[in-house]
């Protein structure tokens, strides 16, 4: 009896260290950001800039509510900073800011450049606060190995305030895809069949346009990307990689019909919102030293809406090509 | 115009189901049975196919799309090697778009005139096929006016003029819109030879002249038909750039005649035409599906299930002939899109004939018919 006590306690120890070791080795590389910010009530947009002397901002909590750091009854406007160094392991990497729940509207930050919005300021005021924050980073904003500012505006109408729980960090969710242009980031947009030269508004790539002051929106709307190549890139074949797309999409390049997936013009058939898109593109089409309109022109049919998961970009498709036999499985 | 599949449905529905109740019943599992047998296989017994070659196993592959890659002599080392049949999602996960097989192979046996039969199962969703750098087909449409078709069995001609016995390439270009894609699935999958075809004094299977329009008297031999498109028969025209054509189209094929077979009681068999066919020999009409001994008026929309064979008037045929074939179709498929397809002995003809009689007899609605009948008796 007592033996057999023995192997169960002995077993049990290594069954602990074993799942302990899988869970220390699937830890994807990531940042935890969590820990003491910058923190200032008030609304300026110059905030958001790197070199903004922020010595004399106040500290706070973060994940936490203001309300329980000193700010009691606070409802408005406010910004925290940090600042952030990101090593060379994460180079490379495709990488993800999360700032977990934020209450009620925030609008995210790096170097100055903004990556990320969920919910909406006034006018049109929208609440986000179930909202879980994540936003993809295109690369070329982060500088490996020296220090980079984070600074994130929030809005709360009433209540509890603040980044007030959940992870904040930034992680790896594995190799960046060998892009030519990363086109995560900000986009334009704008409702309706096609691009509005005159009345667009912007809009973050990848992202749900439902977090990004669209809420409850359905039917068409237009990404639109103005982009330039070289003619070293302009006569090859190239490949743009689109995302996942809720529901249906038609790509454009200077008007000209790319390619489309799903049921753009609502006849009817199956559901392709869970499909990455990619699509090819002909030597040529792309002029090169000019600037290229690409138009993403979606159709949602209810639910989320738009380009809601990367990765987005243009490769060439000799890099695209190696990039997929490199992820082979099986 | 194939409507068997539906008719098996309604068949078990009203006759079946019910008696579900006594399943016990021996009949009913016997009637079961009589319905497997006789119509498991239908699609395996409308030729006789012999395998050249299996194109199972390795498969050069990569994503993305160039034209050159249908060309043989493509440099394709940096390709990787996945299996087909199989959906790509099993090597490349979640990947949508352009990608193309390649594969070489040898023949230890081929036809020495005519066409062999490329099947490639099911392909999701679009695909084009090249054989040694030649297009030989495409089923469903590419963009700019996507058509999915990743519901159709891949069925191809290639020419024998086009292979060899030593070194073939067969280059197959895909697009899938999402989800599974590839060569995904496939009962038979390789180059196969119908065995009927082997029974022609003159092999007609090959490249004929083909149109739609209508330039007037089609049937006359004057008639200029250099304009003409290239089809392959027996093929139907809907994987041969003519997707949605249903109508009146025109065929021609010119062939010489052997001395060996000067004088002799000659049959032109165009195996099954979808739907109604009118046919000219060097201008003279031979005949049309209304004269077959197997056509009733009463059944006209099943046309395209009969086998065409007309006799040939002996002082119509001189050492050079046009043979020219009107056709019309009523519904979907179209065209003379089954062989054997060639002109036979009076001794082949009766063979074959007796051969086609045996198989209406023993399998599919009439020997299931005929045992039902006997079983409840």
């Amino acid at each position: 009896m007592k033996r057999q006590n023995t192997v169960r306690w002995v077993a049990s120890i290594l069954l602990l260290l074993l799942m302990a070791g899988a869970t220390l080795g699937a830890e994807p590389d990531e940042k935890d950001l969590r820990g003491l910010w910058k923190f200032r009530i008030g609304d300026r947009s110059e905030w958001a800039l790197p070199q903004h002397d922020d010595t004399d901002w106040d500290m706070i909590r973060v994940p936490a509510r203001w309300e329980n750091e000193g700010f009691r009854g606070y409802d408005g406007y406010a910004w925290y900073r940090t600042r952030f160094t990101l090593g060379a392991d994460l180079e490379n990497k495709k990488l993800t800011l999360e700032l977990g729940y934020i209450d009620d509207v925030d609008e995210a930050f790096i170097n100055g450049i903004k990556i990320g919005q969920t919910g909406s300021f006034s006018p049109r005021y929208e609440t986000a606060y179930n909202a879980l924050r994540k936003y993809e980073i295109p690369p070329s904003l982060i500088r490996f190995g020296e220090e980079n500012v984070l600074a994130v505006r929030v809005y709360d109408s009433q209540l509890e305030g603040g980044i007030v729980s959940g992870n904040i960090r930034i992680y790896s969710t594995g190799v960046l895809p060998p892009f030519h242009q990363n086109l995560t980031g900000t986009w334009l947009f704008n409702k309706g069949k096609a691009f509005h030269e005159q009345d667009h508004s912007t809009i973050q790539v990848p992202g749900a346009w439902e977090n990004q002051g669209y809420n409850n929106y359905d039917g068409y709307a237009v990404y639109t990307r103005i982009i330039q190549v070289s003619e070293a890139i302009a006569s090859q074949r190239l490949v743009l990689l689109a995302g996942k797309i809720d529901d249906a999409d038609r790509v454009y390049i200077n008007g000209e019909f790319i390619g489309e997936t799903g049921d753009f013009n609502r006849r009817g058939y199956g559901e392709l919102h869970r499909e990455f898109r990619n699509y090819f593109i002909p030597p040529h089409v792309l002029k090169a030293g000019k600037d290229n309109i690409l138009e993403i022109r979606v159709y949602d049919t209810g639910g989320f809406g738009g380009i809601y998961e990367g990765p987005v970009g243009l490769m060439t498709q000799d890099k695209f090509r190696q990039y997929w036999k490199s992820k082979r499985i099986n | 115009m194939k409507v068997p599949a539906a008719f098996r449905i309604d068949f078990v529905f009203k006759y079946l189901v019910p008696k579900v109740d006594d399943i016990m019943n021996n009949k009913y599992l016997i009637v079961c049975f009589l319905i497997l047998i006789a119509f498991d296989s239908s699609e395996l017994k409308a030729a006789d196919w012999k395998s050249l070659i299996s194109l199972n196993g390795d498969w050069h592959f990569t994503v993305g799309d160039d034209p050159a890659w249908a060309n043989p002599s493509t440099d394709i080392r940096d390709w990787d090697v996945i299996q087909a049949p199989r959906a790509w999602e099993h090597f490349y996960e979640g990947y949508n778009g352009y990608a193309w097989y390649r594969k070489k192979f040898s023949l230890n046996w081929m036809p020495e005139t005519g066409m062999v039969h490329l099947f490639l199962g099911t392909i999701d969703d679009v695909d084009e096929v090249f054989v040694n750098g030649r297009k030989v087909g495409q089923t469903g449409r590419f963009y700019p006016n996507y058509k999915t078709a990743y519901n159709q069995e891949r069925h191809y001609l290639v020419p024998v003029s086009l292979l060899n016995r030593t070194s073939n390439v067969i280059a197959v270009r895909v697009f899938d819109e999402g989800r599974d894609g590839g060569m995904i699935r496939a009962d038979r999958f390789g180059l196969y030879y119908d065995r009927d075809q082997a029974r022609m004094a003159i092999d007609l299977s090959g490249t004929w002249k083909f149109t739609t329009d209508n330039f007037g008297d089609m049937h006359n031999p004057q008639t200029n038909d250099e304009q003409w498109d290239d089809l392959y028969v027996p093929m139907k025209w809907e994987i041969q750039g003519y997707p949605d054509y249903d109508g009146r189209a025109w065929y021609r094929k010119r062939f010489s005649l052997p001395q060996t077979l000067k004088g002799e009681e000659l049959y032109l068999v165009l195996g099954k035409i979808d739907d109604y066919d009118e046919v000219y020999l060097n201008g003279y009409k031979i005949g049309q599906v209304e004269d077959l001994d197997t056509y009733s008026r009463f059944q006209r929309s099943n046309a395209y299930a009969l086998y065409r064979i007309y006799k040939i008037p002996s002082n119509l045929l001189k050492s050079k002939n046009l043979l020219s074939v009107e056709v019309e179709d009523t519904f979907q498929d179209g065209g003379i899109y089954e062989g054997p397809v060639g002109i036979m002995t009076e001794e082949a003809v009766s063979a074959f004939r007796e051969k086609v009689r045996w198989e209406e007899q023993n399998w599919g609605w009439n020997s299931f018919i005929r045992d039902l009948i006997r079983l409840f008796d």
